[in-house]
């Protein structure tokens, strides 16, 4: 009986953490179900207009078009196309993912018929004069940021987590994003981003949602707001198409060069 | 940008890119006819199948610091033009592009331009893929390009740096997992374009451009060229190795040892190339080696030989430089050519070092500043280049080239040797002249003097003429750059895409 009792005791306290989860397991927890919950999209095609806002208000709008595949282990390709302004019409990227090593990157330069390999480590520089970072745009993995889940509230009506997300990388430009996550869904509706110097730098939201497949919510537009330069971009995303059976002939050196 | 044709032909979009066609258009028309009628042929293009159209159109003001020895131009406008047209159907396994330029020239006929960079059809399979047609291809890892890049003939007369001109060619490409296996045969050979005698940047000497002499070593053009490359990445590597045979791209001088009517034209090997590249990325860094191995070549003088040239330096991106948005990408390599003293090798031992700095802002802002340097001969090209777009689909730009070579003496007794009876100590001692070509010389000589007299004006004025081009061709081994050191300049150009 005594046994019996010291055994049960035992496997409480081997099993607590479990039950009593720390704010940090908490936070990954949700990172991770958000994931899981967009596994399946297979492949998707879309377009993008980046409206740039300086701080007088004047906008300079840019375009392109991407297509992606989700490969199955983290190992998703995915190629940009550059539209508009017509002076870089036809400059493409091309990045193959890889779960445990960095990403590829190759640059197509219409001018040279060139196919270029890039390096480069600045992830905190900005995208195309935009005020989002080539980090806000990679679609980082979980395993790069550590978590910790905030609080529950309510967002427009919604029940939300606040949490934060903390860059392993030296090279990134933030040391902290705070993050609204709907509780159902997923989604995200708004994350503030926090610079080396542990000041709020820039605001993004996240609106337009649209539900995909019946699974994949995807939002219409990503406003990004820089609060220490006042400039803003407006990202405006169309023409989802999932799941279309894209090839990997669609993700090579060679269709860098042909794409359009 | 698409066209219409409704009444004539309507562009339904950018209308001021279009009153701006239209007018230089019409500039063409006046200056030459025939100019205009690929233009034509293009809308007729566009009506029938509706691709999609891109263009640019741009004006270029230049001023040189000199006059140089054979022009006294000191400013120069040259306007350009090249459109691409593009098809695809089969959900985009087939493709079509054509895509001309066109330049105009104040001065310089040479740079009165027609080019079709582009005329061809893609077929893409799963594991496959063939370009049939007139094409560009670019090889290497070098910004700076040139050490392996052998498909395309370039003209310096158009771009300093090289204008690929379009190259007919079949090419099959093959995608594996073993890498990517691209075949070429290539049909056609071009002659590079060289400065003509109203070209600037020139030469000091006149090169008869419509004369040329391909493969003097075995007399005859082979016609077609073969070539191969395949590329394949592993890890943070990623390399090709690639193979040519057939005509070099790159030119040579020579003499066209006619001692009636002496000129210098433009000479052409065949040779065998074998092409390396590699390039690791690490930690940011981005790691370069390139090199060739030539032979056939004929290395002024020393006959059918070999060579070697190649590249190695690295790429590096500091990001948020200045506190704010900017990036500096650096990228620094050494550059070595075994050649002594080829016309093509203008540079032997030299470090080529270029910092771009990149605004990141909504114009695109971007400011580079490179140099070539040679290490032995203290002799440099410093240029700048800053760019800017001014409005929505306009575009200016600066670009400045510095030549940085001073004219090192030549010794007295070689521009005093002038008598009959020197010739040959001079020809044999002046490189440019094969052992079998002096014969050829002196036969002519031989000619002359039996039919005029050794004392005549005729053999007077061979001798003179000879000397001319000996004072002129004869590049110091330590001062190639000298040739160009009247010939710095800034150029603005402003262009309009459409």
């Amino acid at each position: 009986m005594v046994k019996k009792l010291i055994v049960g005791i035992l496997a409480l306290i081997l099993v607590a953490p479990v039950f009593a989860e720390t704010a940090e397991e908490k936070g990954l927890r949700i990172a991770q179900e958000g994931e899981h919950l967009d596994d399946g999209w297979v492949d998707s095609t879309s377009k993008m207009e980046m409206i740039l806002i300086n701080k007088n208000g004047k906008e300079t709008v840019r375009k392109m078009h991407s297509s992606a595949t989700e490969g199955s282990n983290d190992d998703g390709k995915m190629l940009m196309v550059f539209d508009s302004p017509r002076d870089q019409k036809g400059t493409a990227l091309l990045t193959h993912s890889h779960p445990d090593k960095d990403n590829e990157q190759w640059l197509y330069l219409p001018a040279l018929k060139k196919v270029k390999k890039i390096a480069s480590k600045s992830k905190s520089g900005p995208f195309l004069g935009s005020e989002f970072s080539f980090e806000d745009i990679g679609g980082g993995k979980i395993e790069d940021y550590d978590y910790k889940w905030l609080r529950d509230e309510e967002f427009n009506g919604r029940k939300v987590w606040v949490m934060e997300a903390y860059p392993k990388d030296k090279y990134s430009g933030y040391t902290k994003v705070v993050s609204w996550t709907d509780q159902e869904d997923h989604r995200i509706y708004k994350a503030e981003f926090w610079d080396r110097k542990k000041s709020h730098l820039k605001t993004m939201t996240l609106t337009g949602y649209e539900k995909y497949l019946d699974k994949f919510w995807r939002p219409g537009e990503l406003h990004m707001v820089n609060h220490q330069t006042r400039k803003e971009t407006k990202m405006q995303i169309s023409d989802n198409v999932f799941n279309q059976g894209l090839k990997d002939k669609d993700f090579t050196k060679n269709s860098l060069k042909r794409a359009r | 940008m698409r066209f219409r044709y409704d009444f004539g032909f309507v562009a339904t979009s950018s209308f001021w890119g279009y009153q701006v066609y239209l007018a230089i258009l019409n500039v063409i028309k006046k200056q030459k006819l025939l100019f205009c009628l690929p233009f034509f042929f293009m809308h007729t293009l566009s009506y029938a199948f509706g691709g999609d159209w891109s263009s640019e159109v741009g004006l270029e003001g230049t001023v040189f610091a000199e006059e140089s020895e054979t022009s006294d131009t000191r400013s120069n406008f040259s306007l350009f033009i090249s459109t691409e047209y593009y098809e695809d159907w089969n959900d985009g396994d087939d493709s079509f592009i054509f895509s001309p330029r066109f330049r105009l020239d104040q001065n310089d006929s040479e740079r009165n331009t027609f080019d079709v960079s582009e005329l061809a059809w893609v077929h893409v399979e799963d594991t496959w893929e063939i370009r049939t047609g007139i094409r560009e291809v670019s090889w290497g890892v070098s910004l700076m390009g040139g050490v392996v890049d052998v498909v395309n003939q370039t003209s310096i007369v158009e771009d300093f740096f090289g204008a690929k001109l379009g190259q007919p060619m079949i090419n099959l490409s093959l995608v594996q997992d073993w890498g990517i296996l691209d075949l070429f045969v290539l049909t056609g050979f071009r002659k590079a374009s060289l400065p003509g005698p109203d070209s600037r940047p020139g030469l000091p000497f006149e090169l008869n451009t419509d004369e040329s002499k391909i493969s003097l070593q075995n007399e005859e053009i082979i016609g077609l060229d073969y070539a191969a490359r395949w590329q394949h990445s592993w890890e943070s590597f990623e390399w090709a190795l690639s193979y040519f045979y057939g005509t070099s791209r790159e030119a040579d001088i020579d003499f066209n040892y006619n001692v009636a009517d002496p000129g210098i034209v433009s000479t052409y090997d065949n040779i065998n190339q074998l092409g390396v590249e590699l390039i690791y990325i690490w930690n940011g860094y981005s790691f370069k080696y390139e090199s060739k191995t030539v032979k056939g070549a004929n290395n002024r003088g020393a006959g059918i030989g070999m060579y070697t040239a190649g590249l190695i330096g690295f790429e590096y991106t500091w990001g948020s430089v200045f506190g704010g948005n900017y990036d500096i990408m650096w990228d620094v390599s050494y550059m070595h050519d075994d050649r002594k003293s080829s016309f093509s090798a203008i540079m032997e031992k030299d470090i080529f070092a270029l910092g771009v700095l990149n605004f990141n802002d909504e114009f695109d802002t971007r400011i580079s500043f490179g140099s070539i340097w040679d290490v032995e001969d203290d002799e440099g090209i410093f240029l700048i280049n800053a760019e800017r777009r001014i409005a929505e689909s306009w575009k200016a730009t600066m670009f400045a080239v510095y030549f940085y070579a001073e004219q090192k003496e030549t010794p007295p007794e070689v521009i005093e040797q002038q008598s009959a009876a020197e010739l040959d100590r001079l020809l044999r001692g002046f490189e440019l002249f094969g052992d079998s070509e002096l014969e050829k010389i002196i036969d002519s000589f031989g000619t002359l003097i039996v039919e005029h007299g050794i004392f005549s004006d005729e053999v007077g004025d061979a001798i003179d003429n000879l000397q001319t081009i000996v004072d002129n061709v004869t590049f110091r081994e330590d001062n190639k750059l000298a040739v160009l050191k009247d010939e710095s300049f800034i150029r603005i150009i402003l262009t309009h895409y459409f």
